[in-house]
């Protein structure tokens, strides 16, 4: 119990898990709770996802959480090519992953879908998170929709998206009956985009929703009339100078 | 110059139980926007306030606060929580300032309008969500007695 503390204490984790056998047991799921993937230069990406490997070996996957993909100097990493027959192996060896972090994901790389590379997370993962995703809507809401167990969907940009979605097919399904948990938007400024997901997921029920300088909060709102509980308003000065009309 | 939101509306929100702050949101140049959207509550169920400090502000100028505070308590009651966000680590030593800052301002009257005087917790957020950088957030809330 006292160990969850110190999920994000690697070094004091590290200490407890070379104390003895059952503290190690205890510890060795906290330890290796999420996996970071980092990008320093595009020759490497092949090789990126290696450190599933020793993993696998030691058996620590199943004890993975969270993945992140960080971003990387200068351009979009996450492509398919960085998920080659083995490193997908180990992917899809992750069997208990409730959270996947994802910087500049580039919907476009990925012209034959995600369901390949990220479907296989859909029975456990929980919540998403996407750092300046760039892509046609369609692709985007797609890619949520891979994840029908999703209570926790994050969105975020430094300084607005910057260029418009394209119309989504007025003739989409709505998946389910309305998105629910919780919503983090940053920077956020495709109203537009907002109307589409309600339309796409059949509504929002979220209970709680983070809106860091969002166009469109009154749609949000009032889209979770019932259902809103906690709402956090971080607003940024900054954005509000460089844009038009009000936002938070 | 606009800082806090505009045109919003809470009466739609009818379960709205908390709302969430940064420290400097809620400070003397923005209160008047904070009353304006406190006054658009209506919800039943609203009874907090958080006010969350960055860890660089894990200081508590209990004047001012406590003045932008009495303001919306004016408006609408709730209790009042100070939530500490660090990252990665909790440095046990900020959140115990803000603990102590908080105490002595209670003692010396600052918080008399609440009917109990403000807790201090923390939460986490990772060096991937900290926001500014990249994401959301990822709680842990540790209240301290």
């Amino acid at each position: 119990m006292v160990v969850a503390y110190l999920t994000y204490d690697s070094p004091t984790l590290r200490a407890c898990a070379a104390t003895c056998s059952s503290w190690y047991n205890v510890t060795v799921p906290h330890l290796h709770h999420t996996v970071t993937f980092r990008q320093w230069s595009m020759d490497i990406s092949r090789e990126h996802l290696n450190p599933l490997a020793s993993l696998d070996k030691l058996e620590l996957l199943p004890f993975v959480k969270r993945v992140q993909f960080e971003k990387a100097p200068t351009f979009p990493w996450v492509v398919p090519s960085v998920f080659n027959s083995q490193s997908m192996q180990y992917f899809c060896a992750l069997v208990n992953l409730q959270d996947l972090a994802i910087a500049d994901l580039d919907f476009s790389k990925f012209p034959v879908g995600f369901g390949g590379y990220f479907g296989h997370f859909s029975p456990t993962l929980r919540s998403v998170a996407l750092s300046c995703p760039k892509g046609a809507r369609r692709q985007l809401l797609n890619f949520f929709r891979l994840f029908p167990k999703l209570d926790d969907i994050k969105i975020l940009y430094y300084r607005g998206r910057g260029e418009a979605y394209e119309a989504l097919d007025p003739q989409l399904i709505p998946i389910r009956e309305g998105l629910r948990g919780r919503l983090t938007l940053r920077a956020f400024d495709e109203e537009g985009l907002l109307k589409d997901i309600i339309v796409a997921f059949g509504g929002m029920r979220f209970t709680s929703m983070d809106l860091h300088n969002v166009r469109g909060v009154q749609l949000l709102l009032e889209a979770c009339g019932d259902t809103l509980e906690t709402l956090n308003l971080f607003p940024d000065e900054t954005f509000q100078r460089g844009k038009r009309g009000p936002g938070i | 110059m606009p800082v806090l939101p505009q045109h919003i509306d809470l009466s739609s929100n009818t379960a709205l139980r908390s709302l969430e702050v940064l420290l400097p949101s809620i400070m003397w140049r923005h209160t008047p926007r904070i009353r304006e959207l406190f006054s658009t509550i209506v919800s039943p169920e609203f009874s907090e306030l958080v006010v969350v400090f960055s860890e660089g502000e894990a200081h508590c100028p209990s004047g001012d606060l406590a003045c932008a505070l009495r303001e919306m308590h004016e408006i609408k009651e709730f209790r009042v929580l100070f939530c500490l966000e660090t990252l990665e680590e909790l440095r046990v030593s900020s959140l115990h300032r803000l603990t102590l800052q908080a105490r002595a301002a209670t003692v010396a009257g600052a918080y008399n309008f609440l009917p109990r005087p403000p807790l201090v917790f923390s939460r986490t957020v990772t060096k991937y969500d900290r926001f500014k950088s990249s994401v959301g957030v990822m709680y842990e809330r540790q209240a301290v007695p």
